[in-house]
């Protein structure tokens, strides 16, 4: 079954349902778990960063590193270790590149981040991820 | 976790990972297992029904039972409640009222079929499948 597997976390809803889902499967199956939070910064304009930017970046990063610490510290209640990575760029990239890197076999994500448009029923980095990564990957929808 | 897992089989050899996978998990989650194959009948033209049309679709169903009483024997074996279902239409739309109408909480299937263009990494019924599915969706690249 799987071995490796990382999850996706934006610190939505959905996103936690995943990262439960995935839980689950790391318990059952033995399977190493990994967690990634992405600071999109890919749609920042390349350029002198000013501080309005830096400010959003650390926004974003802290937000990125409580939501993982919350959620590890709930999976080593259950008895499961994960790593996590906290990194920066184009969200979907990234999660793919760190995937390959890794070398694991599942990447769980939700079907939606933080864009809660109702007829969007699959985001733009879930659906970058679901095309163009090499590995299996499972949608969670709720 | 999991409880009522369909799978979509096709024949491909991708089809046939997925098909293994989804065994693995329905014995690992005690789930039930659906197998649907759809005899793609959306590609033809409404229209008087000729022999050929009669032919092709015969045939197609013929390899369909024949590739399904494999699969069922190789559940039996694993120890795992398999039911196998086959409908005719749009091949994605047709999963995705299965699963439905099933009730299932996961739909597990290759990222592509029988198009084995390999820049094509997403087929076009998987991701027909993982943008319209109301639940889980786990696609299976290798």
């Amino acid at each position: 079954m799987f071995t490796k597997i990382l999850v996706a976390i934006d610190g939505s809803d959905i996103s936690k349902a995943a990262f439960y889902k995935a839980l689950d499967m790391a318990k059952l199956f033995k399977a190493e778990l990994h967690t990634i939070y992405v600071v999109e910064s890919g749609m920042m304009s390349p350029g002198p960063v000013d501080t309005t930017w830096e400010l959003i970046y650390q926004r974003l990063e802290q937000e990125g590193s409580t939501t993982m610490a919350n959620l590890v510290e709930e999976a080593e209640k259950k008895g499961v270790t994960v790593t996590s990575h906290l990194e920066a760029g184009h969200a979907g990239d990234i999660i793919i590149k760190t995937g390959a890197a890794i070398g694991c076999d599942l990447i769980v994500m939700g079907s939606l981040g933080k864009s809660k448009l109702d007829r969007l029923l699959l985001g733009s980095v879930s659906s970058h991820v679901v095309n163009y990564a090499k590995t299996n990957v499972l949608i969670v929808k709720k | 976790m999991f409880s009522k897992i369909l799978v979509a089989v096709d024949g491909s050899d991708i089809s046939k990972i997925a098909f293994h996978r989804a065994l693995d998990l329905a014995k690992q989650f005690n789930a039930e297992l659906h197998t649907v194959s759809i005899v793609e009948s959306g590609a033809m033209s409404p229209g008087t029904y000729d022999s050929n049309k009669k032919m092709i679709s015969q045939h197609t169903e013929k390899t369909c039972r024949d590739y399904l009483t494999q699969l069922v024997e190789e559940a039996k074996q694993n120890d795992v409640m398999i039911t196998t279902h086959i409908d005719v239409g749009h091949a994605g739309n047709a999963i995705i009222d299965m699963s439905s109408s099933l009730k299932c909480d996961l739909i597990v299937m290759g990222s592509r079929g029988k198009g084995v263009i390999d820049r094509l990494i997403l087929g076009s019924v998987s991701s027909h499948v993982v943008n319209n599915a109301k639940i889980s969706v786990l696609v299976i690249k290798n």
